[in-house]
């Protein structure tokens, strides 16, 4: 699966996060955007009494369209077909990426647009295009940012939240070729006014348009994509050929099932209430339309959507991609979102990413939680998100692979904690130890064995006598 | 089987298989054409349960606070 | 603990989970939590033969060794009308995920079920079963609280402190910025994450500083040895006290990780 960059995958988590760390200017941006997602998050929560209904109501529609899976797949091909659409189904992402080229070359692509599509990024298409010629340029415009910053999306709905506007300034300067040096790129404004002028010539000289689609509805058979520029619009209506690159489990039943999720996916993800722009894309231009695509084809992608259906990890396929748990999880807003190595990163990624690229790839993941559960309380879909890292990490044990070392002080304990006697009379010869050790102070700055803990951080020590043997004493001198 | 056919089979296999159904059930079969006949409503925003003219006035105000300028027409 | 009060008073019968935190660290903590408990009419018993919730190993994806500690919990404890930890994370465990855990072992399953109904984080059991309104004590400082995540978020005990502390004489109590935010501690997290955990636990000392309050409670060991941790560590004359200790107006001793007598 696509990672982060060529050098970053989630095996590289703790050096990531090291990096993550110790940048200060990441530091300052995390610190800006998480607190903006997470109070406006909750003033829509609060602007809307039948949220938590919509939530359970969102489930359910969920839980039963992955229930009948097989079904409502049929039925939306019916739909697309009849609209005049196309629709191929792609068991994994190389197949993906082959129909995709081979549609583009069908039409005889030289320039793709692209709207923001995480499972795109998940097939890396673009380099598949890239290598056969096809020019892309991706519209949204943080997916343009990293695409001339050579870099992956730090975040699942604001890809480029990682950086300031000066840093994004300089890309702008040394990318677009043909300007002015000296142009005005100091404000969001100027920034903007920019990025609008490249893309626009983008648009407009487009063969082919690819677009993900946040939500596929079976009713209808159309895709329909959310976003707050209206670049996914001018991606999928003004190319000859439109794409929709979507993972099977983006299906919902009807217009109305999929209006219950849209009412939570943006106030969940940002605090709007809706996004600016809500699309919905039903088949190619009809007799007597203005415009739109002459041809529409949806690329249907299982990618290891499938194994994870009917199993441990099915609650998974709920997701939305809202990133309310980026947003709301503390090890995100001090690491962000490279330091994963992964595409999805956060406590989302933390679940998918060792579905779909394995536990043993990933097994960080999982593990760099504290399950504090915030991101559980703030999902939308009521994903049973640190139960999910939990079973991750049920499975690794079972294999045997986490570190030896902890394995092996695990062990220890565990043996410990199964017999009392040999526990308390552990506790007591180490408890009046550790105090002693640590004497006046009453804390460790340092001490052997806890070096991860102290090298940071005081470790108190106990008072002395552990609580059974005080409690032992003082019943011996009270029945006396 | 073409290799767009096989695709189709092997995703709605794995599918069924990962479901452990045929896809011939009827009781399934009945219930998504069910749902897509019947689609179902949603909740109803709590304050779209207010009268005409205080979901007009609403609609006004929300309107007003992304900048726009709103005049009734009083005839069509 | 008085002898009358034991003999006369016909109370439920409570079962303190001392934690092994507690057992360890703080006895302190526990024989607070006690003398709340027969204040407000339990009696109280401490089954000799606990050690732990099996927290460490249900988190680490040892289920095996997390049954075996869970079932023997569950033996140990069954007999009483409650079973109370001075514990969120503790109590949390044995009410939101025994039944879970022990759920395919058919001769645990339903007992598992049942100690989950009648298992307690401290504060939210004097509150809620015991009935305390108000606590007679004092503690003239200016205090912040921190809410443990499983408190909040597996529990729901928000108020429940918060009710008992507005009783102490004195105590004038200062809610901080991102008060649900995790303090970091998670555990094993805490040492397989240190530098992670230590910039979060960083965020919330800032926080915690930012009210003035010159000392910090919570109901939870595990954050406060954490906390406690960070702000020695940072030099800042912020003490941590167990919210037991406050209510049982049992303050003397040194706050947690601070300098003492020995002796």
């Amino acid at each position: 699966m696509a990672g982060a960059s060529e050098d970053s995958s989630p095996q590289t988590f703790k050096q990531g996060a090291a990096r993550a760390l110790a940048d200060a200017k990441l530091q300052r941006a995390l610190l800006n955007v998480k607190r903006g997602f997470i109070v406006k998050r909750a003033l829509a929560r609060s602007k809307l009494p039948e949220f938590d209904r919509l939530r359970a109501e969102a489930r359910t529609i969920k839980d039963h369209t992955l229930q009948h899976l097989d079904l409502y797949l049929e039925a939306y091909e019916r739909k697309v077909i009849e609209s005049g659409g196309q629709v191929h189904f792609a068991p994994t992402a190389g197949h993906a990426r082959d129909i995709v080229l081979r549609l583009c070359k069908g039409a005889g692509a030289k320039l793709v647009t692209k709207g923001k599509s995480m499972v795109s990024e998940e097939i890396g298409l673009n380099a598949h295009l890239e290598a056969a010629g096809i020019e892309v340029a991706e519209t949204d415009l943080g997916e343009h940012i990293i695409q001339i910053r050579g870099e992956a999306p730090s975040h699942i709905i604001a890809p480029v939240i990682h950086l300031n506007k000066e840093e994004i300034a300089e890309d702008f300067a040394r990318a677009h070729g043909g300007l002015p040096k000296e142009r005005p790129l100091g404000s969001v404004q100027d920034l903007v006014a920019e990025a609008r002028a490249v893309l626009r010539e983008k648009f407009i000289a487009a063969d082919v348009g690819i677009t993900g689609a946040n939500l596929l509805v079976a009713e209808t058979g159309s895709s329909i994509i959310v976003t707050n520029e209206g670049n996914g619009d001018l991606t999928e209506t003004l190319p000859r050929l439109h794409i929709v690159i979507a993972s099977i489990e983006k299906i919902v039943p009807t217009l109305e099932d999929a209006c219950t999720i849209l009412r939570l996916l943006a106030r969940s993800g940002t605090g709007q209430e809706i996004t600016s722009y809500t699309t919905f894309a039903t088949g190619p231009r009809r007799r007597g339309d203005p415009d739109g695509p002459r041809s529409y084809h949806v690329v249907l992608l299982d990618n290891g959507r499938s194994e994870m259906l009917g199993g441990d990890f099915q609650d998974m396929l709920r997701c939305i991609r809202c990133g309310a748990c980026l947003n709301h999880c503390p090890v995100y807003g001090t690491i962000g979102g490279h330091a994963y190595g992964s595409l999805y990163p956060g406590p989302m990624g933390a679940v998918l990413t060792p579905a779909l690229a394995g536990i043993d790839h990933a097994r960080d993941l999982p593990n760099a939680s504290s399950f504090c559960g915030r991101c559980e309380e703030v999902c939308p879909m009521a994903i049973p998100l640190p139960s999910l890292m939990r079973k991750w990490r049920e499975r690794d044990f079972e294999r045997g692979d986490p570190p030896l070392a902890q394995r092996f002080a695990l062990k220890l304990w565990a043996f410990a904690a199964k017999r009392p006697l040999l526990y308390h009379a552990l506790g007591r010869a180490v408890a009046p130890l550790l105090a002693r050790l640590a004497g006046a102070q009453g804390r460790f700055r340092s001490l052997p064995f806890a070096g991860a803990w102290t090298g940071t951080r005081d470790l108190p020590a106990p008072e002395g006598k552990t609580f059974h043997a005080l409690y032992a004493e003082r019943r011996r001198s009270r029945d006396r | 089987m073409s290799a767009p056919d096989q695709g189709r089979a092997a995703v709605l296999s794995r599918v069924r298989a990962a479901l452990v159904v045929s896809g011939a059930e009827g009781t399934r079969a009945a219930a998504v054409e069910d749902r897509l006949r019947r689609h179902p409503r949603g909740t109803i925003p709590a304050r779209a349960l207010q009268s005409p003219e205080a979901c007009i006035e609403l609609l006004e105000a929300m309107l007003a606070s992304q900048g726009a300028k709103v005049t009734r027409a009083t005839t069509p | 603990m008085t002898q009358a009060a034991s003999e006369t008073r016909d109370g439920p019968l409570v079962g303190l989970f001392v934690t092994c935190l507690v057992d360890l660290f703080r006895p302190s903590v526990g024989f607070a939590a006690i003398k709340l408990l027969e204040d407000a009419g339990g009696k109280v018993e401490v089954p000799a033969s606990q050690t732990c919730c099996g927290q460490p190993a249900y988190n680490s994806g040892d289920r095996a060794d997390a049954k075996t500690i869970a079932r023997q919990v569950v033996e140990t404890f069954e007999r009483f009308d409650y079973v109370v930890a001075p514990s969120g994370s503790c109590a949390g465990m044995l009410k939101a995920h025994y039944p879970e855990l022990l759920a395919d072992d058919p001769a645990f399953a339903s007992r598992a079920c049942a100690l989950a109904a009648k298992s307690f984080e401290l504060t939210s059991f004097l509150v809620e079963v015991l009935g305390v309104a108000e606590i007679e004590s004092s503690f003239a400082r200016e205090v912040t609280y921190h809410d443990s995540c499983s408190s909040l978020r597996e529990l729901e005990v928000r108020d429940a402190p918060r009710l008992l502390l507005a009783s102490i004489g004195g105590l004038r109590l200062s809610e901080m910025e991102e008060r649900e935010v995790c303090c970091g501690f998670g555990g094993t997290f805490s040492v397989k994450y240190p530098d992670i955990a230590n910039a979060i636990v960083e965020a919330k000392v800032r926080n915690i500083a930012r009210t003035g309050a010159t000392c910090v409670l919570s109901g939870d060991l595990g954050c406060l040895l954490h906390i406690a941790g960070k702000l020695a560590r940072e030099e800042l004359a912020i003490e941590c006290r167990h919210v037991a200790e406050v209510l049982a107006g049992m303050t003397e001793a040194p706050a947690i990780g601070q300098a003492r007598k020995m002796g």
